[in-house]
């Protein structure tokens, strides 16, 4: 987008059409100082930048006007002057909500798209407006950790009312990273839709905030709990094969038992840490054991749960 | 009534059969050799493109994991797309060109099967036409899986599998198929047909067909895949063993299969998004070795065993291993751990070439007494054979 001149202007207003994208972008947009941008409309100049901080409206100021498209209102040139492919997700579905209704075109805000670093497909439009539509501190976290497009496309694909109450009785407690908030988003979407109701998924993990541990221990705690109610039966099966190894009396800081907590592999490892000549006298042990042994592989088929 | 809204066809398919049912079914179609892809997969289901042969259509039914074993059935891509919509299908995560494409060159499509078959003569190939569509779903309107049945008559070593979820069999009833094509069923619960398998034939309706194809001597398969565990499973699919039994013969069945809901993790959002009433995503899972979720083992041990149960007792057979009972329909596990047919069935194939033989065998001394004994040293391939 060349300028097609540099102009020394005095009070140069915003066009009014642009002033719902300041009020509602203002933390995503460039501040310049040593110049602006600005478009001309019928003659006379809009500022596409921010002048307030830097523009004393007594003395001009050099301006490079931009060419742009009229049927978008000059929002081509307002998005590649405050560089909006680098913009987070959310500012960018924040951005395509007000053209959206702006516009009062779909392809029209499609056409924009490309500025805002996405193919011009009305599937993204669609998926930008979900996405508008994230609770508050959603949108907060999201642009704080840089949560990426297909992130949010998933988030924003559950229920408002599951995310609405994520948004107020989870969210402000725990500080997961991003891969560690989908997975909790993705385990409790499973466990409400199985329980119908978010009453009944907060019964069900007893998870009281509690607010004398750190926002680490919660997240913890949260996660090992909705493990238990996801997997109920993987947890089961775990639990009764862990009293049952520990009914086996084995040395448990020499001998160690493990298998696939998935199920899927059947058998285990058992290891013997041998650190003296005395440690040998385990393997005897365990031949005393073999029967128990082979009973613990028998439950391994799994057929009996 | 048709499933096809606009069909389009490259301008090298003009004299092709194909085009030939399409005229005869009455729709009418555009020449157009650069049809314009549809990225969204719904949006292609009614849209019929007949293109040219590109390439290798015939490949083997895709396993990812030594640890699940698979039939090693072949596949012959002929149809990609599908005018159903099951909420469980891989295709909604799979497909980048959502356009119903079917090959119009039959001839091209024989010949690749011809040739492989022709290249290993003392081997007996399963081939099936269902990977990425539905064998019968399209058949007013193209009638390919008429003129595939007519081919694979004569292909001694081969036999063709038509898979469908539809009821649309009166164009092939009246074939010269010889009991060289299985006509097989994917079935399912009542409860899940009506709300997983959207625009499908209704349970009924394929059972129905299955009847009809039965009647008119075909070898028909059963395939109960896949499983899905919802409140009141055991009843639905007791419900449903029973009448799949009886609306066929005991000794047309060539194979019965069996397996539970498995799909890869990102498409489970897929699935949430293309299916928003489907519960399907929300029941217990794990993620198993070869990537996909599934059920834990020991919820999928109790579905199939009650399935088991249930064969046994409708087929009057009290040992369904492919390997023990030469003389029963051959069943097999779709993708299932070795540990689990050796627990469920007291016995595993060794490897799927193995599982491969069996069918082999089973097919040999069951129908086609005409060809010599399967030897399995010929269904295992040439790198693992010890002192090639």
């Amino acid at each position: 987008m060349k300028p097609q001149s540099l102009q020394l202007l005095n009070k140069v207003a915003y066009l009014k059409e642009h002033l719902p994208y300041i009020q509602t972008l203002a933390s995503a947009l460039v501040d310049y100082e040593d110049f602006g941008y600005a478009i001309e409309v019928n003659g006379s100049c809009y500022c596409l930048t921010n002048f307030v901080n830097h523009h004393p409206l007594s003395s001009p100021f050099p301006y490079l006007i931009l060419p742009f498209q009229s049927e978008c209102d000059g929002l081509d040139a307002f998005l590649k002057v405050h560089l909006a492919k680098q913009w987070s997700v959310i500012h960018k579905a924040q951005f395509v909500s007000l053209a959206v209704s702006h516009l009062n075109s779909r392809s029209a805000v499609e056409a924009l798209l490309p500025y805002l670093g996405f193919a011009s497909q009305k599937t993204i439009v669609s998926s930008l407006l979900k996405i508008a539509t994230l609770p508050s501190l959603l949108c907060e976290y999201a642009i704080q950790k840089k949560v990426a497009f297909k992130s949010l496309v998933y988030i924003s694909g559950y229920k408002a009312q599951f995310l609405t109450w994520f948004d107020a009785d989870i969210l402000p407690y725990i500080d997961p990273s991003c891969s560690v908030l989908l997975e909790c988003l993705d385990g409790l979407y499973d466990c409400f839709q199985r329980l119908g109701s978010t009453e009944a998924v907060m019964d069900a993990l007893e998870w009281n905030v509690n607010k004398r541990l750190s926002s680490d221990k919660r997240l913890k705690e949260l996660r090992l709990r909705l493990v238990a109610l996801r997997h109920p039966t993987q947890v089961r099966v775990n639990e009764a094969l862990e009293q049952y190894v520990a009914s086996l009396c084995l040395d448990d800081k020499k001998i160690s038992v493990d298998w696939d907590t998935s199920l899927e592999n059947r058998g285990f490892n058992l290891a013997i840490s041998i650190t003296s000549v005395d440690d040998l006298n385990l393997i005897d042990s365990l031949v005393d054991k073999k029967e128990s042994l082979k009973n613990l592989l028998e439950k391994m088929s799994y057929d009996s749960y | 009534m048709t499933h096809i809204k606009r069909a389009v066809v490259d301008s090298t398919q003009v004299d092709s059969e194909l085009i030939k049912a399409l005229d005869k079914a009455g729709i009418a179609y555009d020449i157009d050799d650069k049809v314009a892809t549809t990225p969204y997969y719904r949006d292609g289901k009614r849209n019929l493109v007949v293109t040219a042969k590109k390439g290798e259509t015939l490949d083997t039914c895709a396993t990812i994991s030594d640890k699940y074993i698979c039939c090693n059935v072949k596949v012959l891509k002929s149809i990609s797309n599908c005018p159903y919509d099951c909420s469980y299908c891989f295709l909604q995560n799979y497909l980048n060109d959502g356009n119903t494409k079917v090959i119009g060159d039959d001839q091209a499509l024989i010949d690749e099967v011809k040739e492989a078959c022709g290249n290993e003569p003392q081997r007996i190939f399963r081939i099936g036409t269902w990977e990425l569509g539905d064998s019968l779903a399209l058949e007013q309107e193209t009638g390919q899986a008429g003129r595939l049945i007519k081919a694979f008559r004569d292909i001694d070593n081969a036999v063709l599998e038509l898979k469908t979820k539809s009821a649309i069999v009166d164009p092939i009833l009246s074939c010269d198929h010889r009991q060289k094509t299985v006509v097989s069923w994917s079935l399912n619960a009542q409860h899940i047909v009506d709300t997983q398998e959207h625009k499908t034939a209704r349970l009924q309706e394929r059972l129905e067909a299955l009847k009809k194809v039965t009647d008119a001597g075909f070898l028909v398969g059963l395939h109960l895949d896949p499983m899905i565990y919802y409140d009141g499973w055991e009843t639905g699919y007791e419900s449903l063993v029973k009448q799949m039994i009886s609306a066929t013969h005991k000794d047309q069945i060539a194979w019965i299969s069996l397996g539970s809901l498995r799909f890869n993790p990102e498409m489970k959002h897929k699935i949430q998004a293309n299916f928003p009433a489907s519960s399907i995503t929300y029941t217990e899972m794990i993620l198993g070795d070869d990537g996909k979720m599934r059920y834990p083992k020991p919820l999928r041990m109790k579905m199939y065993r009650h399935i088991l149960s249930l064969l046994c007792s409708e087929l009057g057979i009290d040992d369904l291993s492919p390997q023990r009972n030469i003389d029963a329909p051959l069943f097999y596990f779709c993708m299932e751990r070795w540990d689990v047919w050796d627990s469920l069935l007291g016995a595993s194939p060794a490897s799927i070439y193995e599982l491969d033989y069996l069918f082999a065998r089973s097919l040999q001394h069951r129908f086609f007494h005409h060809l010599p004994v399967p030897k399995q040293a010929f269904y295992t391939p040439k790198a693992e054979k010890p002192g090639w």
